[in-house]
């Protein structure tokens, strides 16, 4: 079926659940840019937003039917693609406003159900989420969407043979670039990298190229494996694909000065750095400039990044959430914080049982000195072989603290291997502790 | 689709949605997820199917099923090249349902076209075009595309390579293109579609290819020959006769998409004395997660999964509710009788014309429960083609094209020429099939429903479909009882033509507009 010529038929559709009050949700939700926005950090991304079409339509709908739930489902999409195309997370406390409403007008409906679980995920509400998906999946079982919230909530909560499972379905259901992404998701983190790359080049191929932030999604994601892959100067050609298609998207922003990073052009890359903490100021990202301000020796600037970083912690959308593995190993690297990096990664794996939040837990155990339960939680975290780079340095700076010195040299000439300079601060460490070992 | 632009975030009547905005003004909290966040639903554009034609044609005095699929709707013809292609991971088909197998929706034959790419150079940025092609596939043409045509039949299993290697043309980027536009030049608007082979334009009559068993085909960009005033009927069903006589406009004018099409001999699916079934299916392969351990070269493959489907034209579209939309691209026709039937015969969209259209003036409203007439249509969701009458007239630039008319008879509503203020020939055709045609009388519509052509004003039929009821054979009412005549030729979206002409050979489909210079109509920028 045409889903562009039903988008302008699915109006006529909502006006139906107005009589009807029984229909759900399309999937077929995008339309071409349009001018009007709202303002946000960049001209070039605030205008012309593919989601801003979408809103529209549902404000048009719910003028015309203010008593449609699926009006205000469709609102919820507009707001939290808007979100995602922004970086802006405020958008999505409108998407949760959207849904309120929705679920006012007809409880439990499936759009709602669907949307407000994904919406969970967004705000790490992961056993929430998974709590409204099973639900939505138990009125529709055969919407692959459902399952795709599924897995993504499992993944987080490190419940990786259901997220299988989940995806699975969801690719037995649809295959296409929202299921594609998430078996590359699952292969990466299993080790399976030609896998995950196979996946995420079929995603690519597979989006829309009028969706510009989804397309350039797929290609940053693909551009990130490369990278663990060894494949920098490809990597960064996807990276370059992602910037072409949505101009000045941070995720591609900070994903390419990390490449350039690694590749030893570091005043592009702290150029590229602050490019995306304009758009968005992301704390994983915050870091990672610091880190590399404080191997130029730059002590004040990266100070300024790492107090940036807090800043964003403390005023995220949920104050009590347990920090990103990104905060967690800044602070453990900081003597004044490291009980409080050790306090917050033990919180977050009391929530969760994902392989970030035990390296995470690993390193800050490392860091107290704690040297067996820190070789218990990081063999929990490496227990999927995922290929990541710090995770393997922190395997080996344990296994070397412990005194297996064959095992801590595999590590960390592992690492160096795929990549020289996987981290500004942390590759250095690398090739003295292996100097040592030598 | 595009949104009507008067609505601004001012005219939203909803205080709850105001109240919502001004939570966001000022900079906000901006913790974006640390987590992957893939999208969740994302379109799937070159395994998009948008419009399945099916008619009589004789060439040489052999009779042909004529068929052919859009796919990749909506191509902005400056954008490219390399956007648009087919995509060699889709399984492209156009399905024949035969004898018991059509009542069944079940597949008899299937058409599966499997595309290629190829570059000549990889280490350029012009990816599509190195200079000016001259001839098809020439040096000057990087990437180009080719496929393979497999006829399965369903009911032996057999499958026959009818045709493979075969070029698919360039897009129309402008200069690097000239041959498909006017004087053959660059700069110049594409040329019309044209009334025999020979006229055809180089790119177009290099790529049209005689395969076996005396199949023709043609896989490339073309023109997007669909017509309605989408923008009206999203609108609120404002259809702009009834509200701004004048202003109805082509949405799809100024678009391309990528066509097959395929002249299939009748003689080889058994003759003409038939009314068959067409549609058409997209399939992408599935993949399994876990791949570990496993290290053969297909180790991702996965069986095919059908991911889109078309067969009458608005089925989908205007007929089914959204929650079902999806499943039904993923559903054989097999299951539309027990699936979708109430949507045939309790169109909702009719409750909705009645209701927002008709009732304010005081128009009585049409039949929206139990029509059977509309499901005869519908059910199967297959377009039914009665091979048995002589060759469909077909559209070329209009009746007063200077060397491509559109064939004496043509009328964009085919049997609803009968209607007398429309001001239209009736265009019927005479079937040999004995009972066969409209009402039993050998009388078949000169297009949709009876097959679909380009040109057919499948928005228009539809309306005049729903106006009518003929569901009591003796006494069919065009339009039904009390359905004020003078209204009839207001029944429509006012969108009476395509915006550039159709070829009256294979491809059929116009020439793809030029990247260079082309233009949508000038309403759709202000309605943006």
């Amino acid at each position: 079926m045409n889903t562009k010529r039903t988008i302008g038929f699915s109006l006529v559709f909502v006006a139906l659940a107005a009589i009807a009050g029984t229909l759900m949700l399309s999937n077929s939700l995008s339309g071409p840019a349009s001018p009007d926005s709202v303002p946000t950090g960049s001209d070039a991304a605030a205008s012309d937003l593919p989601s801003d079409a979408t809103i529209r339509k549902a404000q048009r709908m719910i003028r015309t039917w203010p008593k449609n739930a699926d009006a205000y489902n469709l609102l919820a999409v507009g707001f939290m693609q808007k979100a995602r195309e922004t970086g802006d997370f405020g958008f999505n406390a409108q998407a949760e406003t959207a849904l309120l409403r929705s679920r006012e007008i007809e409880p439990d409906n499936f759009g709602a159900l669907r949307l407000g679980a994904a919406l969970h995920v967004v705000y790490h509400r992961f056993e929430e989420g998974l709590v409204l998906a099973r639900r939505a999946a138990s009125i529709r079982p055969d919407n692959p969407d459902v399952y795709g919230t599924m897995s993504d909530a499992l993944v987080e909560l490190g419940r990786y043979d259901e997220a299988v499972d989940a995806t699975q379905a969801m690719m037995d259901l649809r295959p296409d670039a929202a299921s594609y992404s998430r078996v590359a998701h699952l292969r990466a983190l299993h080790g399976d990298l030609d896998g995950a790359l196979d996946a995420m080049a079929t995603a690519v191929r597979t989006s829309d190229a009028a969706d510009r932030e989804k397309h350039a999604w797929f290609y940053t994601y693909l551009g990130k494996y490369l990278v663990d892959a060894g494949k920098r100067a490809e990597a960064e050609l996807a990276f370059d694909r992602a910037l072409a298609s949505f101009p000045d998207y941070h995720l591609a922003l900070a994903a390419k000065a990390h490449a350039r990073a690694s590749a030893g052009d570091f005043d592009q890359a702290v150029d590229l750095y602050h490019r995306s903490l304009a758009r968005v100021p992301q704390s994983d990202v915050a870091i990672a400039l610091g880190r590399l301000y404080r191997r130029l020796g730059r002590e004040a600037d990266a100070r300024r990044q790492f107090d940036l970083a807090d800043a964003v912690e403390r005023t995220g959308a949920d104050p009590n959430a347990t920090p990103t593995r990104a905060v967690l190993l800044q602070w453990a690297d900081d003597p004044e914080r490291l009980d409080m990096a050790l306090d917050a990664a033990r919180r977050a794996r009391a929530e969760r049982a994902d392989v970030a939040t035990s390296d995470a837990l690993a390193w800050c155990l490392f860091r107290k000195g704690r040297l067996a339960e820190a070789k218990a939680a990081i063999d929990e975290a490496r227990r999927l072989d995922t290929p990541d780079p710090l995770m393997t340095f922190h395997a080996g700076m344990i296994a070397e603290a412990l005194g297996d010195r064959t095992a801590a040299a595999r590590f960390l000439r592992q690492v160096l291997e795929i990549d020289p300079n996987f981290d500004p601060l942390a590759a250095e460490v690398a090739r003295e502790t292996l100097t040592k070992l030598a | 689709m595009k949104v009507v632009k008067n609505l601004t975030r001012r005219s939203v009547s909803l205080g709850l949605a105001i109240a919502v905005l001004a939570l966001t003004f000022g900079p906000s909290p901006v913790q974006a997820s640390s987590h992957m966040d893939a999208p969740l639903i994302v379109l799937d554009p070159a395994a998009n199917t948008t419009d399945v034609y099916a008619f009589v044609t004789e060439r040489n005095g052999e009779k042909f099923l004529s068929t052919a699929l859009g796919v990749y709707p909506h191509q902005e013809p400056g954008i490219g090249p390399n956007k648009y292609n087919f995509d060699d991971t889709v399984r492209y088909e156009i399905n024949l349902y035969l004898g018991n197998d059509l009542a069944a929706g079940r597949r008899t034959i299937t058409y599966r076209f499997e595309f290629q790419t190829r570059f000549k150079n990889r280490q350029t940025l012009l990816q599509g075009y190195l200079g000016v092609i001259q001839n098809v596939d020439d040096a000057a043409q990087n990437l180009t595309q080719t496929y393979t045509v497999i006829r399965v039949d369903h009911r032996t299993k057999e499958q026959t390579v009818l045709g493979s290697n075969l070029l698919v043309p360039p897009n129309n980027q402008g200069v690097a293109t000239p041959f498909y536009n006017q004087g053959d030049k660059g700069e110049s608007p594409a040329k019309d579609g044209v009334d025999r082979g020979q006229a055809l334009d180089k790119y177009t009559a290099q790529t049209v290819h005689d395969i076996g068993q005396g199949h023709r085909v043609f896989a490339g960009q073309r023109e997007d020959g669909f017509f309605a005033d989408i923008n009206a009927i999203f609108d609120l069903l404002k259809l702009r006769p009834l509200t701004r006589p004048g202003d109805s406009f082509d949405s799809q004018g100024g678009f391309n998409l990528n066509l097959m099409a395929i002249n299939i001999p009748v003689s080889t699916i058994g003759g003409d004395m038939q009314v068959v079934g067409v549609n058409a299916t997209t399939w992408r392969a599935k993949t399994k997660v876990f791949t570990r351990g496993a290290a053969s070269p297909d180790t991702y493959k996965g069986a095919f999964i059908q991911i889109g489907r078309q067969g009458n034209p608005l089925f989908c579209e205007a007929l089914i509710a959204l929650e079902d939309k999806d499943k039904y691209n993923r559903s054989p026709a097999e299951q539309d009788s027990a699936l979708f039937r109430k949507y045939a015969e309790n169109p909702e969209l009719v409750t909705l014309i009645n209701a927002i259209v008709l009732q304010p003036l005081n128009i009585p409203a049409m039949a929206n429960t139990g029509r059977t007439d509309l499901s005869g249509i519908f059910i199967p969701d297959v377009i039914k083609v009665d091979l048995s009458t002589g060759p469909a007239r077909l559209p070329g630039g209009g009746p007063d094209h200077p060397t491509n008319p559109d064939d004496e008879g043509f009328s964009r509503v085919g049997i609803f020429g009968i209607v007398e203020n429309l001001n239209e020939p009736l265009d019927v055709l005479q079937s040999r099939i004995p009972g066969a045609g409209f009402l039993g009388s050998g009388v078949q519509p000169g297009g949709w429903p009876n097959g679909r052509r380009f040109g057919d004003d499948v928005v228009d039929i539809a309306l005049l479909a729903f106006a009518s009821d003929l569901r009591d054979p003796v006494n069919p009412q065009i339009p039904r009882a009390g359905f004020p005549v003078a209204v009839m030729p207001a029944l429509t979206d006012g969108m009476n033509k395509n915006d550039s002409a159709y070829s009256k050979v294979l491809p059929y489909a116009g020439t793809p507009h030029n990247g260079r210079i082309y233009r949508h109509n000038p309403q759709q920028q202000s309605l943006n």
